[in-house]
């Protein structure tokens, strides 16, 4: 194999010696030191094979064995070389291919993390871009050991974590810690007190003794369920109290929006520009170049992705949407419904853990400005902890 | 000593130091394969028989479809099926 790669680097050509002594012509050229190989005798001449570089100098030993020489076919690369002597745009362009490739593949093109179920991608790849491992950085000088301890212990959430670079792939490979549990660690006596006025639907009391019944009403800092309770032995024993208190309770909202506002909307003309990139370079690909004098704009990033690897080559498209304002005069039921969407909004992200169990809305018109008055009654957790001292 | 050890060693391409006088050394493998070293030169060239010439004798190799896969100044490979050896002295 070696030797067949040699050959075809130095070039070699199959020829024919024919003439009275063949064999003549065999022993001069290994007197003279030439290789020779594949020798195959025929009718008063012999088929056999030399480097181009001793075929130049075999016309002496022709001469004195009395054989012509006559060369049938030509291999290796100084021919395919010379073939394209006149293109010289592919040899170069071969060359610098080759150069681009072995230089190129010297950098990280894709990082891909593995086994992330709650932490960010984002966040790790924040972290790892920090420590040097990125789309596009020399992969020779990174400390993957290194990498690997400062991320974890940056990231309190990850327990194991593996950096494996193959080729100009990056794989991240994580195992999130399991959470501890919450452990209530205090152990000072407290009682459970009402956060606000509400009627009692519901008691879950697990520590302490409940002063309250189902139905009774109670005002905000009413002691709930007590944290001193009276052993069978007629003594007082301290706890830390612990229930859930459920009540009904009353809430009232209120809220108001113009009448006459100003109302911005997209009129529908948009420009979209395109632009190349590769890694951290961008080219403009389009000729677009209006700007609207208000308007709002999305970007759009598409990678291509080669067998199941995003590269960081691709084309980014900008949206750029032309906004129009308009004078706009609100009717009762438009601003009802947008009572409505405002009280839905609170009840989901203000009050995500209450119950509604009913809803009055009086939406009502003063001056240029309409205003809504909501009396809700919620069903909520009202119990809260106080702490108190034994000496008291 | 030393000169007796030299004289055995001169001239000759004999194994084991013997004085063998210049007699070509002859490695077979199978009968598919012969190096033969102490060559002078190739006397005939034919698929059937090749003739080499060594400084005592003339070696012929009779068989089918012989070639030479290598040759140097001295050293000569014949590949091939070889039936016949003869030694022409």
């Amino acid at each position: 194999m070696l030797v067949q790669f040699i050959r075809f680097f130095r070039g070699y050509v199959d020829f024919t010696a024919s003439g009275k002594f063949p064999e003549r012509f065999l022993n001069i050229t290994s007197r003279y030191g030439i290789n020779l190989w594949n020798a195959k005798p025929s009718k008063k001449s012999i088929n056999a094979s030399m480097y181009i570089s001793d075929y130049r100098k075999i016309r002496l030993a022709a001469k004195k064995s009395g054989v012509k020489t006559k060369m049938s076919s030509k291999h290796g690369l100084p021919f395919v070389v010379n073939k394209y002597k006149s293109r010289i745009g592919i040899p170069i362009g071969t060359v610098a291919g080759i150069i681009l490739i072995a230089v190129l593949s010297n950098f990280i093109w894709s990082v891909s993390i593995i086994g992330a179920q709650t932490v960010s991608e984002t966040k790790i790849k924040q972290v790892l871009s920090k420590n040097g491992v990125e789309t596009g950085c020399y992969k020779n000088n990174l400390d993957v050991q290194k990498i690997e301890r400062d991320t974890m212990l940056e990231i309190d959430e990850i327990g194991w974590m593996s950096v494996n670079i193959t080729g100009s792939i990056a794989s991240i490979e994580i195992k999130e810690k399991a959470k501890k549990p919450k452990i209530d660690s205090n152990t000072a006596p407290c009682n459970v007190k009402a956060k606000c006025d509400g009627v009692i639907t519901n008691i879950k009391a697990k520590k302490g003794e409940v002063q309250v019944k189902k139905g009774s009403g109670v005002a905000k800092g009413d002691l709930l369920v007590s944290g001193i309770i009276e052993t069978k032995m007629n003594t007082i024993q301290y706890v830390r109290a612990n229930a859930e208190m459920f009540a009904d309770v009353i809430y009232k909202k209120e809220s108001s929006i113009k009448s006459d506002y100003e109302y911005t909307f997209p009129n529908g003309e948009k420009t979209y520009r395109d632009r190349a990139f590769l890694m951290w370079f961008e080219f403009p690909c389009s000729m677009s170049f209006s700007s609207y004098e208000n308007s709002v704009y999305s970007e759009n990033s598409q990678n291509v992705i080669c067998n199941d690897v995003v590269l960081p080559i691709g084309i980014k498209t900008k949206m750029q949407l032309n906004l129009k304002s308009v004078e706009k005069k609100l009717t009762k039921t438009d601003a009802e419904k947008i009572f409505m969407n405002d009280l839905l909004l609170f009840e989901t992200f203000e009050k995500p853990k209450s119950k509604v169990v009913s809803r009055k809305v009086n939406v009502s018109k003063t001056g240029d400005e309409y205003c809504c008055k909501t009396d809700y009654v919620f069903n909520e957790n009202i119990a809260y902890s106080e702490e108190f001292s034994v000496t008291d | 000593m030393q000169k007796n050890k030299d004289k055995h060693n001169s001239g000759g391409y004999a194994p084991f130091g013997l004085d063998m006088g210049g007699m070509p050394t002859i490695e077979m493998l199978g009968n598919r394969r012969i190096t033969l070293e102490g060559s002078t030169g190739i006397l005939l060239y034919e698929s059937n028989n090749i003739k080499i010439n060594t400084n005592k004798m003339v070696v012929s190799f009779c068989g089918r479809g012989l070639c030479v896969r290598c040759i140097s100044c001295s050293c000569v490979e014949i590949d091939g099926f070889v039936t016949q050896i003869e030694f022409l002295t």
